[in-house]
């Protein structure tokens, strides 16, 4: 296969929408999650909709259902938890990553299923998609594009000053629980094609390069998306090309476009 | 005056652990009042009861009219400023509600007035991070004028501020008490630096609480501060007045 079949074939294109859908809408989550600094409480939730899949495969129910279930229930938990004098929220997220992960990883060790399972969890497999998938991608990136544009303002606020919000009459817990549950349902929704890390990367890195030098928040969500775009874009393709895994090459990109930026854009 | 604000047997605190226990007091229209007393005293706690952050362990806060609003000023580092936030998008949270999309014309128009009215042209599209803190105290209580209060409750606004920004923000909120006819409350730990701002004063240390509506009786100040914050006070005559010395 020479570069331009590479390049023109169907299952890159899809690969690319799949990229494009799912790192722009997660991204414009991932703003939240920096400002929110629950950077790791997302990984915590991509790590526990993996253990459901992975329960649903053991259990031989509908992997799916009980990804979906679990989920919810880690979000309804991490949303209402309140930080105790003994026991912080990033305790509990460790005791949910560590747990979780090794759960995932016994239930694997006792199941017929492949080590593959395990990789695509992690890192996803979007040559895996079909359309009905990639059709529910679209759907999600909707949700997840129209939540942002409704509640944008209101999450800023909470998260910003969340004391002087309730003041005004805003609703954190509910608000907060909200934004939570669009988190788990985006990871949920995109866990098959993009996996684990790069629903993490896409939530935390873009975000993170993109405040260094924003000056405002239109110029911080555009720089995001930038940063998140592009390193889609040329992972895609160079993982084409070398035949390399797709995730982890758009994550890398995710870290060399993010310095780039914070060098070469000016403020 | 007329009492706005009547409060009456209350605890509050966290986790049932009271803070401050059984305290009494009421706030006036129209005044300024100083709630002093050392780090860690409750005066935080205090107020978060008072704007139903959060719930009373005990008592009853009254208000005499029902449509009593209340405006808040947190404590300046409790806002977070990595992100870049202009003036005009501070301002503008005020009239965000849990399902509310887009400004209104009039609250547009009524930004641009208070923006206008208050001196803050040349920052309306600044980053509200850049500021100085003077500047900062200034747009925080501009957007709750924005919500029309009745009580304005300030959470140390003079942390931060050095002496020329501490005495304009303490002369714009007299003003803004004349201009607005609002009643203001000023939590501080630095009793001489609100003492001749307000009108009465709320003195905790955490057990007690004391309420001194006259300040001109400085025995009585004198006696009750040396009390609350432990430490031995004297008074010295000038010109016939008399002050406290620290």
């Amino acid at each position: 296969m020479n570069l331009i079949e590479v390049l023109t074939s169907q299952v890159l294109i899809k690969s690319l929408l799949v990229s494009f859908l799912s790192s722009s809408a997660i991204t414009l989550l991932g703003i939240f999650v920096v400002l929110k600094k629950s950077i790791f409480i997302t990984l915590a939730i991509s790590e526990v909709a993996g253990l459901g899949l992975i329960l649903g495969l053991y259990l031989g129910i509908n992997p799916y259902g009980s990804m979906i279930l679990i989920t919810f229930f880690i979000v309804i938990l991490f949303s209402f938890y309140k930080n105790k004098k003994y026991f912080s929220e990033d305790k509990i997220v460790a005791i949910i990553y560590a747990l979780s992960f090794c759960l995932s990883i016994i239930l694997l060790s006792k199941t017929t299923f492949s080590q593959t399972h395990i990789i695509d969890s992690l890192v996803g497999n979007v040559l895996a998609i079909s359309n009905i998938e990639l059709i529910l991608d679209f759907v999600c990136f909707l949700i997840c594009v129209l939540f942002f544009i409704l509640f944008h303002k209101q999450l800023f606020f909470i998260y910003s000053d969340p004391e002087t919000s309730c003041v005004f009459g805003l609703n954190y817990n509910f608000l907060n629980f909200l934004f939570f549950l669009v988190v788990g349902f985006s990871i949920v929704c995109f866990l098959k094609s993009i996996g684990i890390i790069l629903s993490f990367s896409y939530l935390s890195i873009p975000c993170s390069f993109a405040i260094i030098k924003a000056k405002k928040i239109s110029d911080l969500i555009s720089k995001s998306l930038i940063i998140s775009l592009s390193s889609s874009f040329f992972g895609t393709i160079t993982s084409f090309i070398f035949d390399i895994p797709l995730a982890a090459t758009i994550v890398i990109y995710l870290g060399i476009f993010g310095v780039l930026f914070t060098i070469f854009i000016r403020s | 005056m007329k009492p706005i604000l009547e409060v009456k047997n209350l605890s509050c605190g966290y986790n049932k652990n009271p803070v401050l226990k059984n305290i009494n007091f009421a706030i006036y229209e129209n005044e300024i009042v100083g709630i002093v007393g050392p780090n860690a005293s409750g005066k935080t706690t205090l107020a978060k009861t008072l704007l139903g952050i959060i719930k009373p362990l005990k008592g009853e806060i009254k208000k005499i009219k029902k449509d009593i609003r209340f405006g808040y000023v947190p404590q300046i580092f409790s806002i977070d400023e990595t992100f870049p936030f202009s003036v005009y998008d501070i301002l503008s949270f005020a009239f965000l509600s849990n399902f509310k999309f887009k400004l209104r014309i009039e609250e547009k128009q009524k930004i641009e007035r208070i923006i206008r009215d208050f001196g803050l042209e040349k920052f309306k599209f600044s980053l509200y991070r850049c500021l100085s803190g003077g500047v900062k105290q200034k747009v925080l209580v501009c957007r709750n004028l924005l919500k029309d209060p009745n009580i304005l409750i300030l959470d140390e606004p003079t942390n931060d501020l050095d002496i020329s920004n501490l005495k304009m923000f303490l002369e714009f909120l007299k003003r803004l008490k004349q201009t607005k006819n609002i009643s203001i409350v000023l939590i501080s730990h630095s009793l001489e630096l609100v003492i001749n701002y307000v009108e009465r004063l709320f003195l905790t240390d955490g057990e007690k609480f004391e309420v001194l509506d006259n300040l001109e009786d400085v025995e009585s100040i004198k006696l009750k501060v040396s009390d609350i914050f432990k430490i031995n006070l004297e008074i010295i005559e000038c010109k016939e007045s008399k002050f406290i010395k620290l």
